[in-house]
């Protein structure tokens, strides 16, 4: 991997290196700590048509319509007009999570039935062209277009971000490093992007190599402390790479004006329920990481890009690398390890079934995925595969 | 025939497919010609290459050929009429009530402010009465091309489908019930008829025999049709091949008894969609027929347009195309705020709306034939409006989806070099 903060020892001692960094800090990250224990999530959402169940274009009458409801400030628009972006609550109480998002996706499905329209979840549309999608066009997003041209519409690829909170800058670091190593955990969990194109990808999670294809995509490089962080952005912004930590698509990266870590591989599982899960059992892997500090293995970020590669490949049946041993690790059965080394740091009876409910899933290889390509299976249409996940999004909602 | 320049090409003699293939190329060359006016549709372009080489002017094509090719035009508007009506989503009517009322308030106060206004122009009540009804149906064929070549798609696009086939529907029940009554009221003294039996027959016979029969052929088209989407499984290009098939022998039937191809078009793709809860019919893509067909019928109509009409009824023809617009923009504006339309969009959906011809010239020709008293003033009168409705109509309701944001190519790509 490119390191583009130095980290090894021989640099860091250099006291030329510290006024290096002072330089290059015109001004400081401000880390707004936020309390340990708390999580929430944002969800990026397909708003689909009603009649033949392809990516719709109603994003801004569907904000103006959704305005009168309970949710109204927690909706924003996304890149194209068949996409909207939910973020919920901050949350102590996982359970609080997943009862919000339940409300959440009955009263969206109720506003987007007046439009005659439908919300999915899923993390890429299975039919959807590209080429026809239209450019939400808000200042930012015109800027996006404008810098990456047709990947920005090519974007139009729906996913999960959960935020935990931490304590401290130095705490986001050190979480945002101690993270990759179960960023295969989520991607395999959430995987629901198998169709793309009008194809089988063959993948479990397509979604995630169109995220690849943009130059700030990727990991955050080594880095020991919020200070090391904060250089690394300055430069970046010196540079001219970036505007704001927004322009960088790192899987894992650290939100300073929320104070929490942002995990940003998930692709938008078809349930709220599922979301609400992966949410909780993020939160849950957090608390047990930060409380224990296991220490990272030296090999950790060499394995990192083959082992998420298998993940989205793969799904829950990828073999993982793993640094210190030899041959593969089966997925499924590392899920189920870490499920029972956080046995004994759950809370309440909610977070019980969570595990239970994360374990059940990766050794049953249950995914959206899996979901999706039986509903293929058996109906022989992606329409309708578009269809049964709206339907799953909201089932007490209006008809389809 | 006016005198002249150009040499007049008799195009009696050639045949058929000929005549299709001739039509379909000067279309195209047109198009290509004019493509660079953003502002004017495709098809406006395709009527005044009719109107040009039509009987009223170069005389290239004449009533002969013009009757040869009404067979593809028909094929045309049952094509688009068929896409139109599979919009109307009758669960989305019963929870969306503002576009219900929209509609309903479109319909009323298109039909109040038309006849008021020819009423006030001294025409007669009959006439009158059968030009509002007439007035309030939005040409289909219009709407659904330019909403198909400028690739709109969006709240407005959605409503502007649906309540055009909520205003034709509206208009041809309402001009079916009319017609017996016109037609009782000019009848002879009922002592003179043989039986007041036969009286009833013969004067609500035909008009409700033509509805209804046509409402049953459609719903009897949609059963098969579904039943037959799901012997076929999910297979697009079968369930392509189908529908052509199906709505082939809808027109036929209509033509063969005498049923309204509208009525029967309309109520095929209404069932269609509506009935078919398991959702067996995939969602046609008339995408490359729909291109041919339309160069066709715009042609087509395009030559049968007459603009003698226009100059001789100007003020009539003036008063019921302007307060159309006029209740149109009203009703859509009226329930914008509750049901959460921008306002601008509202009134961009009531000039969308504009539109006005297949309704209108042929339901205007039936009452032509079966009320005497009614023909002579109510032909000339429609036929100006169509004029103008089908020149201007097509423009404004491309206009108006510019606008309003939804037509492709008004993206932010489509701006870029």
């Amino acid at each position: 991997m490119t390191t583009l903060l130095p980290n090894d020892s021989s640099v860091q001692n250099d006291s030329g290196f510290e006024r290096t960094i002072q330089r290059l800090r015109p001004e400081s990250l401000p880390f707004s700590k936020s309390e340990v224990g708390t999580v929430g999530i944002e969800l990026e959402l397909q708003i689909v048509n009603r009649r033949d169940f392809d990516l719709a274009t109603e994003a801004e009458d569907l904000l103006r319509l959704a305005g009168d409801s309970p949710f109204a400030e927690q909706l924003k628009p996304e890149i194209t007009q068949g996409m909207i972006e939910f973020n919920s609550r901050v949350h102590t109480s996982t359970e609080e999570l997943a009862q919000e998002l339940q409300e959440f996706s009955r009263s969206l499905a109720h506003d987007a039935a007046r439009l005659n329209v439908a919300v999915s979840g899923g993390g890429a549309h299975p039919f959807q062209r590209w080429q026809q999608q239209r450019i939400f066009l808000t200042e930012r997003f015109a800027k996006v277009h404008d810098k990456f041209g047709y990947l920005a519409k090519q974007f139009t690829v729906f996913g999960q971000h959960i935020h935990v909170g931490v304590s401290s800058g130095d705490d986001a670091v050190w979480l945002t490093t101690a993270l990759a190593r179960y960023v295969p955990h989520f991607i395999a969990l959430s995987a629901s992007s198998p169709f793309i194109q009008s194809e089988d990808s063959g993948y479990d999670s397509a979604r995630s190599h169109v995220v690849s294809a943009f130059p700030t995509a990727g990991i955050m490089p080594p880095c020991h402390d919020w200070m090391a962080f904060e250089a690394h952005i300055a430069r970046l912004k010196q540079y001219g790479v970036i505007e704001t930590i927004k322009d960088l698509y790192w899987d894992i990266r650290p939100k300073p004006e929320f104070g929490t870590v942002e995990l940003r591989v998930l692709d938008t599982p078809f349930t709220p329920q599922t979301a609400a899960l992966l949410g909780a059992y993020a939160l849950m892997l957090a608390r047990w990481l930060l409380d224990t500090r296991p220490p990272e293995h030296p090999d950790a970020a060499i394995v990192y890009s083959h082992n998420r590669f298998q993940a989205t490949r793969r799904g829950l049946n990828a073999k993982l690398a793993r640094p210190g041993r030899d041959g593969f690790v089966n997925l499924h059965a590392d899920v189920v390890e870490t499920v029972n080394a956080l046995r004994a740091t759950s809370r309440d009876a909610y977070e019980h079934a969570v595990l239970e409910q994360i374990a059940e899933r990766a050794e049953q290889h249950v995914n959206g995925a899996a979901w999706a390509r039986e509903i293929m299976n058996r109906t022989r249409c992606l329409n309708d595969v578009v269809r049964h996940a709206a339907i799953a999004f909201a089932p007490d909602a209006a008809k389809l | 025939m006016p005198t002249n320049i150009v040499p007049v090409f008799a195009f009696e003699s050639i045949n058929a497919p000929m005549l299709f293939g001739a039509i379909l190329i000067a279309g195209l060359v047109a198009d290509r010609l004019f493509s660079a006016l953003r502002f004017v549709p495709r098809i406006t372009i395709y009527l005044l290459i009719g109107l040009l080489i039509g009987p009223g002017a170069l005389g290239w094509l004449d009533a002969g050929s013009l009757a040869t090719a009404r067979v593809f035009a028909d094929i045309a508007i049952a094509l688009l009429l068929f896409e139109l009506g599979r919009y109307l989503d009758l669960a989305w009517i019963g929870r969306e009530r503002w576009l219900l009322l929209t509609s309903v308030a479109e319909g009323v106060l298109t039909f109040c402010f038309v006849a008021a206004a020819l009423v006030a122009l001294n025409v007669n009540w009959q006439t009158a009465v059968t030009g509002a009804l007439i007035a309030i149906a939005t040409a289909p064929a219009v709407v659904m091309s330019v909403v198909r070549d400028v690739g709109a798609d969006g709240n407005v696009t959605k409503r502007l489908l649906a309540m055009t086939a909520m205003n034709n529907i509206l208009a041809l029940v309402g001009l079916h019930a009319l017609l017996p009554v016109l037609r009782a009221m000019a009848a002879p003294d009922a002592t003179q008829a043989t039986s007041w039996l036969q009286e009833w027959v013969d004067t609500l016979g035909p008009p409700v025999v033509m509805f209804i029969g046509g409402l049953v052929a459609g719903w009897l088209a949609a059963r098969l049709t579904l039943l037959l989407a799901a012997l076929l499984g999910k297979d697009r290009d079968s369930h392509f091949a189908l529908l052509i098939a199906a709505l082939v022998f809808v027109v036929g039937v209509a033509h063969q008894f005498n049923l309204s191809v509208l009525v029967a078009v309309l109520a095929f793709a209404v069932f269609s969609k509506n009935l078919d809860r398991q959702r067996f019919l995939l969602e046609p893509d008339f995408d490359k027929a729909r291109r041919v067909f339309s160069i066709l019928l715009f042609v087509v109509v395009g030559a049968s347009l007459s603009l003698s009409e226009v100059a001789l009824y100007a003020p009539a023809i003036a008063a019921l195309v302007g307060a159309r617009l006029v209740a149109k923009v009203l009703a859509t504006t009226l329930f914008a705020r509750p049901a959460r339309v921008r306002l601008r969009n509202a009134a961009l959906l009531g000039l969308a709306l504009s539109p006005m011809a297949e309704v209108a010239l042929s339901v205007s020709t039936l009452y032509a034939a079966m009320l005497p008293q009614v023909g002579p003033t109510l032909l000339p009168v429609i036929a100006g409006a169509v004029v103008v409705s089908e020149i201007a109509g097509p423009v404004l309701t491309q206009l108006a989806l510019r606008l309003a944001g939804e037509a492709r190519g008004d993206t932010l790509l489509g701006r870029l070099p």
